[in-house]
C-alpha cells in the first residue's frame, strides 16, 4: 500500500479495524501513517479515547456500523427517539449527525433510495450540546459485534474465502 | 443545508466528504444500481468496506489497497464503470464537482 501511495495511485491509505495497540505499532514501523481507521463506532460503542488518540497521531475515524445494525433497540431507544422528535428527525439521522458533529467520517449503508436521501439529509440538523451529551451517556464501551482481538475469531475472518 | 456535504482534512491534506456511501452487506448484484442511485442524491465518497481474503462481492479486479479496507479509494470497478455511463462533459460539469479523478471521490 505504501508503494502505491508513493507511486500516486492512491491517495490516501486507509485501515480498518486497527485497535489502538496495533495501530500505534503500525503508525510507528510504518513510513506512511494511515489517513483513516474504519472501526466499529455507534452510540453503543462511542470510542471517545480512541478518536482523541487517534486526533493525536493525525488518524481520522470513520465509522462502521453507525446504527449498531440495530441492535440493543437501536432504532426504538426513547433517548434518540426524542431527540429526533425535538428536531422533526429520524433517529437514523440522530445518529448520523452525532457522529458528524463529533467530526467522524461516516458511510451508512441502504440499498433503497429514500433511506439514502434520508441519511443524507443531516446537514440542517444541530444537535445542541445537552442532547450530545444524553448521546455520549449511552456508551457501554464495548463491541456489539466481535472481538477483532480473539485469535480464533482474527483466524476466521482471515481464512475466509480460502 | 449549512453545512452541506462537508469534508474533513486527512492528515495529507486529501480533502474527504465526511458522510459517505457504505457498500459492504450489499448483495454484489445490487452494489452498481445502489451506488448508482447514491451518487445521483449526491454521495462523493464511498467504501468497499471487504474483508481480507474474501471473495471479491462486486464485479471487476480490486487493487490490494481495497482489500483493507480504504476510504479514499474507490475500486476500479466503480470509477470505470460510472465513468463509462456518463459522458465526460457532464461527469466534470456536475457528477464530480470537485473531484479531479474519476476513481476516487476524494480531492
Amino acid at each position: 500500500m505504501q508503494d502505491l501511495y508513493q507511486q500516486g495511485l492512491v491517495k490516501a491509505i486507509g485501515v480498518a479495524n486497527f485497535y489502538p495497540d496495533r495501530l500505534v505499532d503500525l503508525i510507528d514501523h510504518n513510513e506512511v501513517t494511515p489517513a483513516v481507521n474504519q472501526i466499529e463506532t455507534h452510540p453503543f460503542f462511542q470510542r471517545q479515547d480512541y478518536q482523541q488518540l487517534m486526533g493525536d497521531r493525525g488518524v481520522q475515524l470513520e465509522s462502521w456500523g453507525p446504527f449498531a445494525e440495530g441492535r440493543n433497540n437501536l432504532f426504538s431507544d426513547p433517548t434518540l427517539s426524542q431527540i429526533g422528535a425535538a428536531h422533526g428527525k429520524s433517529v437514523a439521522q440522530v445518529v448520523l449527525r452525532w457522529l458528524i458533529q463529533r467530526e467522524v467520517a461516516v458511510i451508512p449503508k441502504s440499498v433503497r433510495p429514500e433511506r439514502m436521501t434520508e441519511n443524507f439529509d443531516v446537514f440542517d440538523l444541530q444537535l445542541t450540546d445537552e442532547e450530545m451529551g444524553r448521546i455520549a451517556a449511552m456508551d457501554t464501551g464495548a463491541s456489539l459485534f466481535f472481538d477483532h482481538r480473539d485469535p480464533e475469531m482474527v483466524s476466521q475472518i482471515g481464512n475466509r474465502g480460502n | 443545508m449549512s453545512d452541506h456535504n462537508r469534508h474533513v482534512t486527512l492528515n495529507n491534506g486529501v480533502q474527504m466528504p465526511i458522510l459517505g456511501f457504505g457498500v459492504y452487506q450489499i448483495p454484489p448484484d445490487q452494489t452498481e444500481q445502489a451506488v448508482t442511485d447514491a451518487l445521483a442524491i449526491g454521495y462523493r465518497h464511498s467504501t468497499p468496506r471487504r474483508r481480507t481474503a474474501t471473495k471479491r462481492p462486486s464485479a471487476g479486479p480490486s487493487p490490494p489497497a481495497a482489500s483493507l479496507g480504504t476510504s479514499c479509494l474507490s475500486p476500479p470497478s466503480f470509477g470505470s464503470r460510472m465513468a463509462a455511463r456518463t459522458a465526460p462533459s457532464e461527469r466534470s460539469r456536475s457528477r464530480w464537482p470537485d473531484s479531479a479523478s474519476t476513481t476516487s471521490t476524494c480531492t
